[in-house]
């Protein structure tokens, strides 16, 4: 599987043999010695058998990104550049290349999918708990915006005429880009009414005695 | 049984199956086509069957969705029938 063990005369030699027969590069595995391995004395440790265990370090990251390369490759779109960024809470694969707008869909509901699919598929690879975002030409970023200046414009609204705003039937994802928008505004509250799949977050006046709030519903 | 598609449809299908399941040796892709449309037939192993269903059927979709999209390049429909060996 993604692990191999082998024997040498040293360490150097177990993990060289180990490389060798699986291909894989140095910089991705770990090596763990199981027996021996004083063995880079020369010719002191030459008799001594080193046994290691040498494992494929998997990131998800990159099995997300190979797995999305294929994909393209298989579509028989052009060759991506995907860039990718980790952060403490989440991983993030955006790719850009021709043809790729086919995995947005409309208002990015196959991206979703396509999301859906990449995370079960690195995270049988990679026993990492962060969830792997995918960007599609920067679709979601794009998105994000818009729904930041959506709330802004509507909160601005809402503040002037103090009549409430209810915004279109939007995802969980979206919904929360807009309650985190409006997080720290003093003049409007923000919460979510309606069930799935139409739900949908209203914007109305902060409370009348303080224009300020304790927690957000 | 018919030729490859072209657009690279059952490819991407038997991609992202294969990926998803512990058995990927015995995934089979079963194709008919009719006019304007692929109609596939996965089989899996018993023990994939779920992996490729997911939770309330969600993984499946998101495979239908994408196999869709595929498909629509070359101006067809697809549909996809999933079952164990």
């Amino acid at each position: 599987m993604r692990t191999v063990e082998a024997e040498g005369r040293s360490v150097d030699e177990a993990v060289q043999l180990a490389l060798a027969e699986t291909g894989w590069s140095s910089d991705d595995v770990d090596v763990e010695v199981l027996q021996g391995g004083a063995g880079r004395l020369g010719w002191l440790g030459a008799r001594r058998r080193t046994r290691v265990r040498v494992s494929l370090r998997t990131n998800k990251l990159e099995v997300a990104a190979a797995f999305l390369r294929e994909m393209a490759r298989v579509m028989g779109l052009g060759p991506l550049a995907v860039e990718t960024t980790e952060t403490l809470d989440y991983l993030l694969v955006d790719a850009r290349g021709p043809g790729l707008g086919l995995l947005i869909g409309r208002r990015g509901a196959i991206l979703e999918d396509l999301e859906r699919i990449v995370n079960a598929v690195a995270g049988r690879a990679a026993p990492d708990r962060r969830r792997v975002l995918v960007d599609i030409e920067g679709y979601r970023r794009k998105r994000e915006d818009t729904l930041e200046r959506l709330a802004a414009r509507l909160a601005e609204r809402v503040r002037r005429t103090g009549a409430p705003a209810t915004l279109e039937p939007m995802k969980p994802s979206e919904r929360r880009v807009i309650h985190l928008a409006l997080r720290d505004s003093p003049y409007v509250n923000t919460r979510s009414e309606g069930e799935e799949p139409r739900r949908r977050v209203v914007i109305s006046p902060a409370g009348g005695d303080s224009p300020r709030r304790e927690g957000r519903p | 049984m018919s030729e490859p598609s072209p657009g690279g449809t059952r490819e991407l299908l038997l991609l992202l199956v294969t990926r998803l399941v512990d058995h990927p040796e015995r995934v089979r892709v079963e194709e008919e086509e009719r006019p304007g449309l692929y109609l596939f037939r996965v089989v899996v192993d018993p023990d994939d069957l779920g992996k490729i269903i997911g939770r309330g059927g969600r993984m499946i979709r998101a495979i239908r969705q994408l196999v869709r999209a595929q498909a629509s390049v070359e101006g067809r429909r697809a549909m996809i029938e999933v079952s164990s060996s």
